[in-house]
């Protein structure tokens, strides 16, 4: 088995060669033969990796520990559920589904542009053949999920973090999001070799950036939860370099989202976005590098491992490849207009472009500086979340006010006059929200009464947005306000999809500033029947419960809940013991009020005389964080949804000059 | 020595697939049409002209919903007005395209 599963990566590791090869015959030669024979070549590569999960998954399953893999992430007492996340739970099995995705989207993205981007096809066909390449040669090389061994008799167990339900979604989301940004950054260096610079690679790969952004954003935010539930130390985001690796190009296409809109009506930002989806793509590349080549644990790890050096190839090739097509064509990518006035839309569009880059560029800075400090000195050294706070803080702020601005502002210019009629009650608003929480005792933090100022100011902005539109389609076609309102929204999905998301986005920072500003914290040494208060809530400790689960044996302490007078039941924050896995992990008890906080207990310790040692917080409406995702992705699935009429200009613009292509 | 059966079938098989549209007889439908610069040109008016005519679309939803004056409107609509028009007589004056 492991001889056909390692055979068929070799196959398809040469038909990505040839694939790329005849993308580029078929491209310089104006040949079809070729372009046929590639585009074939990617489908085989896309049945031989299948065949290779398949072999891969079925000795997970039947327990074949004579694959050295299978053996290292999984063990006999592995819940079934969880044998199907041990797929990632390796360096080698995520790597295929990397290429699992990738050729997925390879075919997918050749299927949706074959009649528009006839033009392109080749030379996408080239790109997305070299970067299936590169994953092939490390599947085939240094990382194989088909090396084989002496079985065991067991295998060593999977990491009890990775036994959890988010663990078989937080993954693979983070990775349709990682290499969804293949797609747009394959179109747009085929676009810039093809010479066909116009809009059309854009709106083409607009769909592809918004969905694999969609995804990062649901992964990232499926992995805060996890963290939250799981890992037990009381937050939901510890600026881990893991969690930065996702952060990045997430910013990154985020700018780009953004500036396209700028390109598509005003023929500007033409480099700009170009750079921006060739950075969102190496950030994503060198987000799987830095999970995956052990630099995190030390720079020395990194030269030890065998894979870092391809990562490093790779990015270098993405970056001077884009550099020189960039430097190439750059007569075609001349701006149509220029900014008029910095009160104008597009001009608030970079600012925010800017503030998110500049956003991301800290990040950046904040993972690679501990590597260059090992690299160059002796000693590593770290930064911590202060550091990452301090830009969040600086850029983000205003970001968040220009999320307000933004709608409220013509493209081209905006008067004094309109200005202040736009400007009047959401900064009433603003102002307003900001005295409430000073009244009410919350002037303690204030980034926390600047943040949730501007956020009532965004709000209003955003609402306004709705009830004008509404009003206008009213006065205009006679409509009710129900009939209005669902016609504003389906027939500018886009922009209204924008706003939802926006308004996700307010609820996040609600929920991130509430509940890490104004939490209280508490924690102490409990013996049987002694108590504990965290904000109005007492816990008061009953004893020990010893439970057994599938593979591993817990222990929890179990508390009495009071508020006020009333029993509001009993919370269990435990500690597994996994056997096989020989580790423990914390498992706390979270109890969400009806105001949508949060009462978070962490069991840190049981001693030997029946005592716990128990740290509590109160995090006021953190509930927020999670609804913001449904917002997201609602928002998210209105923006990426097909716009027909959109489709129908477009087309109809091409079918008026019949351009090279395929019908 | 099943193994190596198997992955000797499966490579048969992708090779023939791949290989297949060389093989077979060329015909003048195999060559690729190329993008001319006229092609390039009409492209560039054309979407010029669509520009200006979605500018036109969203400068009457913002007079509408009240983010831009009268007095602006105004001379904007005019200034998208005059662009559109001229990507379609630069449009006009170019030779129709060949079918």
């Amino acid at each position: 088995m492991a001889l056909i599963g390692q055979g068929a990566l070799i196959l398809a590791l040469l038909l990505a060669v040839y694939a790329a090869g005849g993308g580029l015959f078929a491209g310089l030669g104006r040949d079809r033969r070729f372009l046929t024979s590639a585009r074939n070549a990617l489908w085989a590569i896309f049945a031989l990796v299948v065949i290779a999960d398949a072999i891969f998954l079925y000795a997970i399953f039947t327990h074949d520990f004579s694959f050295t893999v299978v053996a290292d992430t999984t063990s006999r007492s592995l819940p079934v559920g969880y044998m199907f996340t041990a797929w990632w739970g390796s360096q080698a099995g995520s790597l295929l589904l990397w290429v699992t995705i990738l050729s997925g989207f390879s075919l997918l993205a050749l299927r949706a542009t074959r009649r528009a981007l006839g033009e392109l096809q080749p030379w996408l066909i080239m790109i997305l053949a070299l970067i299936g390449a590169f994953f092939l040669v490390l599947l085939v090389v240094p990382a194989s999920p088909f090396v084989t061994q002496l079985a065991p008799a067991d295998g060593v167990g999977l990491n009890p973090s990775l036994q959890n339900p988010y663990m078989a979604i937080h993954p693979p989301a983070l990775y349709l999001g990682y290499v969804g940004l293949a797609i747009p950054f394959a179109l747009a260096m085929a676009a810039m070799i093809a010479g066909r610079t116009d809009a059309r690679w854009l709106v083409a790969s607009r769909r592809w950036t918004l969905a694999a952004w969609g995804f990062l954003g649901i992964g990232m935010l499926l992995g805060s939860h996890w963290a939250y539930t799981e890992v037990g130390w009381g937050g939901f985001w510890a600026w881990d370099p893991v969690e930065n690796a996702a952060l990045m190009p997430w910013l990154v296409a985020t700018a780009f989202l953004h500036s396209v809109m700028v390109q598509e009506r005003k023929g500007m930002l033409k480099v700009w976005n170009i750079c921006l989806i060739s950075g969102a793509f190496a950030l994503s590349i060198f987000g799987t590098f830095l999970t995956r080549s052990g630099i995190l644990s030390s720079i020395h790890a990194f030269v030890s491992t065998n894979i870092g050096w391809y990562f490093v190839f790779a990015l270098a090739a993405i970056l001077g490849g884009a550099f020189v097509l960039i430097l190439w064509r750059l007569p075609l990518l001349k701006a149509d207009q220029r900014i008029e006035s910095l009160v104008s839309r597009e001009a608030t569009f970079l600012f925010n472009n800017l503030l998110l880059v500049g956003i991301a560029f800290a990040v950046l800075w904040g993972v690679i500086f501990p590597l260059l400090t090992e690299g160059f000195g002796s000693v590593r050294e770290t930064v911590s979340t202060p550091f990452y706070e301090f830009f969040v803080i600086v850029f983000g702020l205003p970001l968040l006010l220009l999320m307000g601005i933004g709608p409220l502002i013509a493209w081209r210019r905006a008067s004094l006059l309109q200005l202040r009629r736009s400007f009047l009650y959401p900064l009433v608003a603003g102002l307003v929200a900001g005295g409430v929480m000073i009244g009410f005792g919350l002037g303690s933090s204030w980034p926390g009464v600047a943040a949730l100022s501007v956020c009532a100011f965004v709000t209003v902005t955003i609402l306004s947005e709705f009830v004008r539109g509404a009003a206008a389609r009213r006065s205009i076609h006679g409509e009710n306000w129900l009939v209005a309102l669902s016609r504003l929204i389906g027939r500018n999905r886009r922009r209204y999809g924008g706003y939802i998301v926006h308004l996700g986005v307010i609820l996040f920072v609600i929920g991130a500033v509430g509940s890490s500003a104004y939490e209280t914290q508490t924690s102490g040494l409990l013996k049987p029947g002694e108590s504990l208060k965290v904000g109005s809530n007492v816990l008061t400790f009953e004893g020990v419960e010893r439970t057994r689960g599938p593979n591993f044996v817990a222990r929890a302490a179990v508390l009495n809940v009071t508020s006020d007078g009333s029993n509001l039941g009993t919370l269990k924050p435990a500690k597994r013991s996994y056997l096989r896995e020989q580790t423990t992990s914390n498992e706390v008890a979270i109890r969400t009020t009806l105001t949508g906080g949060d009462l978070f207990i962490i069991l840190d310790g049981i001693r030997g005389d029946g005592a716990v040692q128990i740290k509590a917080f109160y995090k006021p409406v953190v509930a927020l964080l999670w609804i913001a995702g449904f917002f997201f992705v609602g928002g998210v699935l209105l923006c990426v949804w097909p716009d027909q009429r959109e489709a129908r200009r477009i087309l109809r613009r091409y079918a008026e000059e019949p351009l090279p292509g395929e019908s | 020595m099943i193994a190596a059966l198997v992955l000797g079938l499966i490579a048969l098989a992708v090779v023939v697939g791949v290989a297949w549209p060389l093989v077979r007889p060329a015909s003048a439908a195999d060559q690729l049409d190329p993008f001319t610069e006229g092609q390039r040109r009409r492209l560039a008016l054309r979407e010029e002209r669509d520009l200006a005519l979605a500018a036109l679309k969203e400068l009457e939803v913002d007079h509408a919903t009240h983010h831009i004056g009268d007095e602006d409107y105004a001379e904007l609509v005019a200034d998208y007005r005059a662009r559109a028009a001229e990507a379609i007589r630069q449009l006009d004056a170019e030779l129709p395209p060949v079918r």
